[in-house]
């Protein structure tokens, strides 16, 4: 598994590449929570996805974990490049509900770096 | 429907073999001509099954996990067995979001992707000694494909003789 970090604005942009098991998440948890608590400004999380090739529920354990890191600095999380398998995985575990899904990452930090109320 | 073929396995409960294991039963049941989704489907089902065993069975510490694949006509058959410490209560453990470690990070949904993924999953369990989670899947296209084969003369020929 490898992790490419890059931050846009408050958003942390989170490239995967290749499988994410109960093997994998330790390293993928830790690069991403020394991203987060090395930066104040970060507020926002978008997990990119396109070069996952692999993802069971030891995944979406991780990526709960993560948005409850999101959350208690009101950031919300997103994600692109859904391949029909992370697809199915994030339906049934309802990682839908929390990961609002985008077709590419300029409309994903386009909405999570949206203004509420603003016009 | 009679058994084409069969192979078991065994390794370490290491996180590492977690990859190896998904891909080698993917790869004897690629066999049965199942398609890119049914690969996906095996694959993320014994990934399930070998992670519980690790995590859950040997709780992280060191033990063998056993693998057996039956391959039938119509079917895949995978049992992934460990010699841990054994679910004390099954329908609880297969409830979809329970954990028995909410320490670790873990979903809970380990069951309810191996019952979403597979036609049945059965759970053998004494508590105290080991679990055994047998996944089956049934292979649509094995049939046709078992026809062409025996057309070709058959590779597993074993049956008719």
């Amino acid at each position: 598994m490898n992790v490419e970090l890059e931050t846009k604005n408050n958003v942390l942009i989170v490239h995967m590449d290749g499988e994410l098991d109960h093997h994998s998440v330790d390293y993928v948890r830790q690069q991403i929570e020394d991203a987060i608590s090395g930066d104040i400004f970060i507020k926002h999380l978008l997990i990119d996805v396109k070069n996952l090739v692999f993802m069971d529920s030891s995944g979406v354990g991780m990526l709960i974990g993560r948005y409850k890191t999101i959350s208690a600095r009101g950031g919300k999380v997103a994600v692109i490049g859904i391949s029909p398998q992370t697809k199915r995985i994030f339906e049934i575990s309802g990682l839908f509900n929390i990961f609002s899904a985008y077709e590419n990452q300029r409309e994903a930090i386009k909405n999570l770096t949206q203004q509420k109320g603003s016009l | 429907m009679e058994l084409l073929n069969e192979m078991h396995m065994e390794f370490l409960s290491r996180s590492q073999n977690e990859s190896f294991a998904r891909v080698a039963v993917a790869a004897f049941a690629s066999q049965l001509d199942p398609t890119l989704e049914d690969i996906a489907d095996i694959k993320t089902a014994v990934s399930e099954a070998v992670t519980n065993a690790i995590i859950h069975g040997y709780e992280n510490g060191q033990g063998y996990v056993k693998i057996n694949v039956r391959l039938y006509g119509d079917r895949v058959e995978i049992d992934v067995i460990d010699d841990g410490k054994g679910i004390e209560d099954i329908e609880k453990a297969r409830q979809p979001l329970y954990t028995s470690r909410p320490d670790l990070e873990r979903s809970g949904m380990g069951f309810t992707v191996m019952e979403t993924f597979m036609d049945e999953v059965q759970v053998d369990s004494v508590y105290g000694k080991g679990t055994k989670v047998t996944l089956i899947k049934y292979i649509a296209s094995a049939s046709s494909r078992m026809q062409e084969g025996n057309a070709d003369g058959g590779a597993d020929d074993h049956t008719s003789r």
